[in-house]
């Protein structure tokens, strides 16, 4: 973009003025008071315009103060610009009102306003990317930033940081991360014991008011735990006095009817002490009547007559029972045991008997065993083998055929061709002669051959002479075994029969079983027998022991055995006769005993009437013809009477101690008095309290109930003052809760600040990290493109420190870096310029946008001066420059090399008239 | 028939919201209104005064409450009839408990509606919630009314289609349906619990009688009632609240600075009185600085002012500063693109960086 003019419709001291622009360099040359600054200020309001909104800044109103026209209504000014795009945009801006502002493309002749407005009005830095905010610092070079470079070189430094930051608008972002720092420690801080910070006495008092909530809430809780203690305590008090009102009113009113029952009672005995004494039988008399009802009434039962025989009859029965006998009631069971014993052996002998052994085999020749016998045996078994009469018949064959030559007649065929083709060859006919010649050799050369072809294979003869032979040796072989075996059976005197021999070898082989058979046999006969005459000894013994005669031979001893069981059956018997002695003598005795108790039973109940008799005759009773019976029952109707007279005479004694003891000196009249007042006493009521719970109380109980109620009293006293203190000292909890919120509110702005904060700062390192990551790089190489040219030389290239800006040069000579802040004023204005321009280019993008400089030559000698606007001029190829100055050399420098096609002096005469 | 039916007056409420001072005055037009209704009751002859819960808070109540209460209710020759609620539930340590209250006055004991018989062929059905959650529909449990007449209820329920309107903290305690009331025989029931007043066919909520918070709308109070022999009822609501919560906003576009702020603000809420809490809005030159602290002191005839800083747009072109090519354009660019800040984050980063590098000090944004 470029400036084409400015138009100064009313701003400042210019009215109706416009300034024509070159599109390369553009120098703007006028003393002091000629209107610069004016137009300088013009340039820049009618491209950006004013802000239009609420309040108005510091900046704002001094820029009104200083260019407000200083005289008329309106204050206006405009641009014509042209873009890099061709556009022509037209721009007015109403700077006062702010309203009758507009953009219009000259070309299609339409509004761009809507395209370009920023804080409410239009600015046409807005072209470029930027806005009337940022134009200035990234567009404009004014004579103090040439200044402030030089004086402090420090300031490039921070002049590239706050262009890269806010494109110089406002401050570097390393002195926003500063001043959030410092904020955040000042209006944050830590959270640490002693500081005073923030957050530290938010966290402190979000604590305190967590502490006082849950305070108040426990004393409320506290609160209402007294009041139910409280409550239970005044219950308490009120059953205690009830319990003693209730124990004291029972007491009076079991006084009371005490006192009426004693009122009553002594009302009664007065009465009953006006009739007689009461008179009733002696005592002896009473005890006989006694006795004698007892007695009869104790009396046994009449006895029941007694069943079976009686004493005299068992005692004749036991004076006819045999006695009990000796010997064995039942055979003795080593008795038995020895006939079982005896028997076993008897019959073990008789079957070991009646199965003796076989008998000895017969004899066999000495000298000769039975596998001799047995291979005679096999030997006379063993035919001699066959020779193979076919075989015998082959070997005939071949050997004959073996012997025979050619066939004759062919042979002789043959020789008779042979001589006739000869011959016929002689005479003439060699063709007849020579076929037939051929004929006849050929004959006789096929009978040779034929010859050959039957003729044996003498291999095959050999062969089968050989197997002839194997045979007719194993026949001669054979034949020898037999005739030596019938020789040695002969002289051995055996029978030449197969079969016999092989008898007699099976039973030479058996012999020595059947000896040892025998011999076991015998031997166990003999033991046998042994254990039959042990067994018969033994029996015999105990037999005869037994009283029984015998002698130990097997048929005697049978006859004893029998013997002795039956005299055993016999003494059983006798003995079972024996044993009913003991029951019939014990039978005999309970019978006598039962005759005696019947008869003492008989004379008890006789002695028992006759007590009853005499009795009823002592109290008057007439006991004639009466049965006992009857007479029991009078006697116990007059012993009732009687008792109920001895009663009655005992209440009337009684009844007079009675009264006497009630009235207790006193008349019955008075202890009526007495009952009259203590009723009045109680009232209607009785006092208070039915007391039916009060069961038997006593004056130590009332006593303990009135110390109980005191008791209670006291505590549910002591209770109401700790209630009343804790209703005084007990803090709100609703106030607490109201105190706890806003900690938790005043916490939270404070934990949401340090967010916000970090969070801030976070974001702010990272975005300037990035951008300076790109900017360094960018601006090295813009400024290394043109440093050389404008230091002539002496630099050549520029290095700018990604993460801080710092700027350094190289040297051509030594090829060294050199901080740019030690560099001369020379190089340092230009590689100031170069950096602000590359920084713009940087900045603004790829719309070209003009740089416009307001006496930056001011501070410069002659040769600085021509050095800056050499490298304007040269920078004025690729952008338009435009240079506000009051110095003559500039004048005089633009006039000599600005070039008058894309170039332009605009000298501004003198003071501007107001 | 006359009855003063009100509800909800939650004595010792916390007021998070207040200043101090201001809270403790809440705290007192609550007992204000008490008395207000008190003399209400008065005024137009009811022959009884019916609460239907919420009285007081369990949770926070203090010595004096109790006092206040019985000497209050004392002092009256109404009938008193309460029918405890969530907040003042009623149980062995709870006020209604602990209080020896005069002979007027009535607490429902019982988490079954039961009777009280107001006059004959009127019966008042009530019940008490006995803790301070979980109470069941009272009409839930097959209740239904034995006898004949006019047969009213009072208590504290939520009437189901009306929790959705009473917003997310009100919970349904002993909800029920309005039809449940016809249903049980019942001829209307008074009651308590939903703060927004409703007069329905069958049913009544005078609403809270002394604001509890802000934003509270409809003509809320007691409620007096005239029930005809029929059952038949009329009911008027009368303002019972001895002070005024306003709920405002305020629109700061056209400030240009914080004096501005300040002067419109105070011109706002001049004359009002009671508690105002304010919800600034609008566009704000990006040079403004301002916080709720930078707005204390504009109020002198109100208790308290609360500030709230709800949708205020500092005027800054975040488009425009972020196509530059610089770190304040690279820094609105990342803002605006993190995905992990919420808006309102987004929001107070952007603007504290654009502030600190500008060079400005007031880094903390509302």
């Amino acid at each position: 973009m470029r400036f084409e003019a400015i138009h100064a419709h009313a701003f400042g001291p210019l009215h109706g003025d416009s300034l024509e622009l070159a599109p390369g360099f553009t120098v703007v040359h006028g003393p002091n008071e000629a209107g610069k600054s004016s137009w300088h200020a013009a340039l820049y309001a009618g491209l950006c315009g004013r802000r239009r909104g609420p309040g108005i800044s510091a900046a704002d109103r001094e820029f009104a103060a200083r260019h407000r026209p200083w005289d008329g209504d309106s204050w206006e000014v405009g641009a014509t610009i042209v873009l890099g795009d061709g556009r022509r945009i037209e721009l007015r801006h109403d700077l006062d009102g702010k309203v009758d502002c507009a953009a219009v493309d000259l070309v299609l002749g339409r509004p761009v306003s809507d395209d370009i407005v920023f804080d409410g009005a239009i600015d046409g830095s807005r072209l470029l990317g930027l806005n009337r905010r940022s134009l200035l610092p990234t567009l404009c070079v004014r004579q103090a930033d040439i200044l402030g470079v030089l004086e402090d070189a420090g300031q490039l430094q921070e002049h590239l940081q706050r262009a890269a930051s806010t494109a110089g608008a406002d401050g570097s972002v390393e002195q926003a991360i500063q001043r959030i720092d410092t904020f955040r420690r000042d209006h944050v801080g830590i959270v640490r014991r002693g500081v005073t910070k923030p957050r530290q006495q938010a966290v402190v008092q979000m604590a305190a008011a967590e502490s006082a909530l849950q305070a108040a809430q426990e004393a409320h809780d506290d609160y209402l735990g007294l009041l139910a203690e409280l409550d239970e305590a005044v219950k308490a008090a009120g059953s205690a006095e009830r319990r003693e009102a209730q124990l004291r009113a029972a007491l009076h009113r079991r006084e009371l009817t005490a006192l009426e029952s004693r009122l009553r009672r002594a009302e009664q005995l007065a009465v009953g002490a006006e009739q007689g004494p009461v008179r009733c039988a002696e005592q002896a008399t009473l005890d006989t009547a006694a006795a004698a009802v007892a007695a009869y009434e104790h009396r046994p039962p009449e006895p029941a007559r007694l069943e079976g025989p009686d004493a005299a009859e068992l005692t004749a029965h036991l004076e006819d029972l045999p006695t009990s006998p000796d010997g064995d009631l039942e055979p003795a069971p080593e008795v038995e045991a020895a006939a079982a014993a005896f028997h076993r052996a008897q019959h073990a002998l008789e079957l070991h008997q009646a199965e003796p052994p076989t008998l000895r085999a017969e004899a066999v020749p000495e000298g000769v065993g039975p596998a001799e016998l047995r291979r005679l045996a096999d030997a006379l078994d063993d035919e001699p083998p066959e020779v193979d009469a076919e075989l015998a018949l082959r070997i005939e064959e071949l050997r004959a055929a073996s012997t025979r030559g050619p066939s004759r007649p062919l042979t002789a065929a043959g020789i008779v061709v042979l001589i006739v083709g000869l011959a016929t060859i002689v005479v003439g006919l060699s063709t007849v002669g020579a076929l037939l010649a051929v004929l006849g050799l050929g004959v006789l050369v096929a009978t040779v051959a034929l010859a050959r072809r039957r003729r044996p294979d003498p291999q095959e003869l050999s062969r089968l002479e050989m197997r002839l032979a194997i045979q007719e040796e194993r026949r001669r072989q054979a034949s020898s075994r037999v005739d030596a075996a019938r020789r040695r059976v002969s002289a051995l005197g055996l029978p030449h029969a197969v079969a016999e021999l092989r008898r007699v070898a099976a039973a030479a082989e058996e012999a020595p079983a059947v000896e040892a058979r025998l011999e076991a046999w015998t031997l166990r006969a003999e033991r046998l027998a042994q254990e039959l005459a042990g067994a018969c000894s033994a029996l015999g013994g105990l037999l005869r022991q037994r009283g029984v005669r015998t002698n130990d031979d097997i048929g005697s001893l049978a006859d004893a055995l029998a013997e002795y069981r039956a005299a055993c059956r016999r003494r059983s018997d006798q003995a079972q006769a024996a044993g009913r002695r003991t029951d019939l003598e014990r039978q005999l005795v309970t019978r006598r005993a039962a005759e005696e108790a019947v008869r003492q039973d008989r004379d008890l109940r006789q002695r028992a009437a006759a007590s009853v008799r005499v009795a009823a005759a002592a109290v008057g009773l007439d006991a004639d013809g009466q049965e006992p019976d009857g007479l029991v029952v009078a006697l116990r109707r007059w012993q009732d009477e009687q008792r109920q007279l001895t009663a009655a005479a005992q209440v009337q004694r009684e009844n007079a101690a009675a009264l006497a003891q009630l009235i207790d000196g006193t008349s019955i009249d008075e202890l009526r008095a007495e009952v009259t007042r203590r009723r009045d006493a109680l009232g209607p009521a009785g006092g208070g309290g039915r007391g039916d719970d009060v069961g038997l109380a006593d004056e130590n109980e009332l006593e303990r109930a009135e110390k109980q109620a005191q008791d209670a009293r006291e505590a549910a006293a002591t209770l109401r003052g700790r209630v009343a203190d804790r209703a005084r000292s007990t803090v709100s909890v609703a106030e607490a809760e109201e105190a706890h919120a806003r900690a938790a509110i005043e916490l939270a702005r404070v934990e949401r600040l340090d967010a916000t904060l970090e969070t801030t700062l976070a974001l702010l390192e990272r975005a300037r990290d990035r951008v300076q990551r790109d900017i360094a790089p960018y601006l090295a190489t813009a400024v290394s493109q043109r440093l050389p040219a404008v230091t002539s030389g002496r630099y050549r290239e520029v290095m700018v420190d990604p993460g801080t800006l710092q700027v350094r040069v190289r040297r051509a000579a030594n090829g060294r870096w050199r901080q740019a802040e030690l560099l001369s004023h020379g190089t340092a204005e230009q590689v100031y310029l170069l950096l602000r321009l590359a920084m713009a280019e940087c900045i603004v993008g790829s719309e070209p946008a003009p740089f416009i400089l307001d006496d930056v030559t001011v501070q410069c000698d002659e040769q600085r001066t021509r050095t800056v606007l050499e490298l304007l001029h040269t920078v004025s190829r690729d952008r338009q420059v435009v240079l506000f100055s009051q110095e003559n050399d500039v004048r005089d420098w633009a006039r000599d090399h600005l070039n008058a096609s894309c170039d332009r002096l605009v000298t501004l005469d003198g003071p501007v008239s107001s | 028939m006359r009855f003063v039916l009100f509800s909800d007056l939650h004595l010792d409420a916390a007021f998070a919201w207040a200043p101090p001072a201001a809270a403790g005055r809440r705290r007192q037009a609550l007992r204000d209104a008490l008395r207000t209704v008190i003399r209400l009751a008065d005024e137009v002859d009811a022959d009884a005064i019916l609460c239907g819960g919420d009285l007081y808070e369990h949770e926070r109540f203090t010595p004096d409450t109790a006092s206040f209460l019985r000497r209050t209710f004392a002092e009256s020759d109404r009938r008193v009839i309460i029918a405890p609620g969530n907040h003042d539930w009623y149980g062995p340590h709870s006020l209604y408990a602990r209080t020896s209250w005069s002979d007027n006055v009535e607490v429902f004991t019982d988490d079954a509606l039961a009777p009280i018989t107001l006059a004959d062929g009127l019966t008042l059905w009530g019940a008490a919630h006995l803790g301070p959650a979980s109470t069941e529909g009272f009409l839930d449990r097959g209740f239904h009314v034995d006898r004949g007449g006019v047969n009213l209820a009072l208590f504290h329920g939520s009437e189901r289609s009306g929790i959705v309107g009473e917003g997310e903290g009100t919970r349904p305690h002993a909800p029920f349906d309005g039809g449940q009331i016809p249903e049980a025989g019942l001829d209307h029931a008074f009651l308590g619990h939903f703060h927004r007043p409703k007069a329905a066919e069958n049913h009544t909520y005078p609403g809270n009688p002394e604001p509890l918070t802000f934003g509270e709308d409809g003509d809320r109070g007691a409620v007096v009632i005239d029930v005809a022999d029929d059952g038949t009822l009329t009911r008027r609501w009368e303002r019972v609240a001895v002070s005024e919560v306003h709920d405002l906003t305020f629109d700061v576009s056209g400030s240009a600075s914080r004096q501005d702020v300040r002067e419109e603000l105070e011109s706002l809420v001049a004359g009002l009185g009671g508690c105002a809490r304010v919800t600034l809005h609008g566009e704000l030159p990006p040079e403004v600085e301002l916080t709720e602290r930078d707005l204390e002191g504009v109020a002198h005839g109100l208790d308290a002012l609360v500030t709230r800083f709800a949708d205020i747009r500092i005027a800054y072109d975040l488009d425009i500063i972020a196509e530059e090519n610089t770190v304040r354009g690279q820094f609105v660019r990342d803002v605006r693109s993190s995905e992990d800040l919420d808006d309102d984050t987004r929001r107070r980063v952007i603007l504290t960086g654009l502030r600190a590098l500008a060079g400005r000090d007031d880094l903390e944004v509302s």
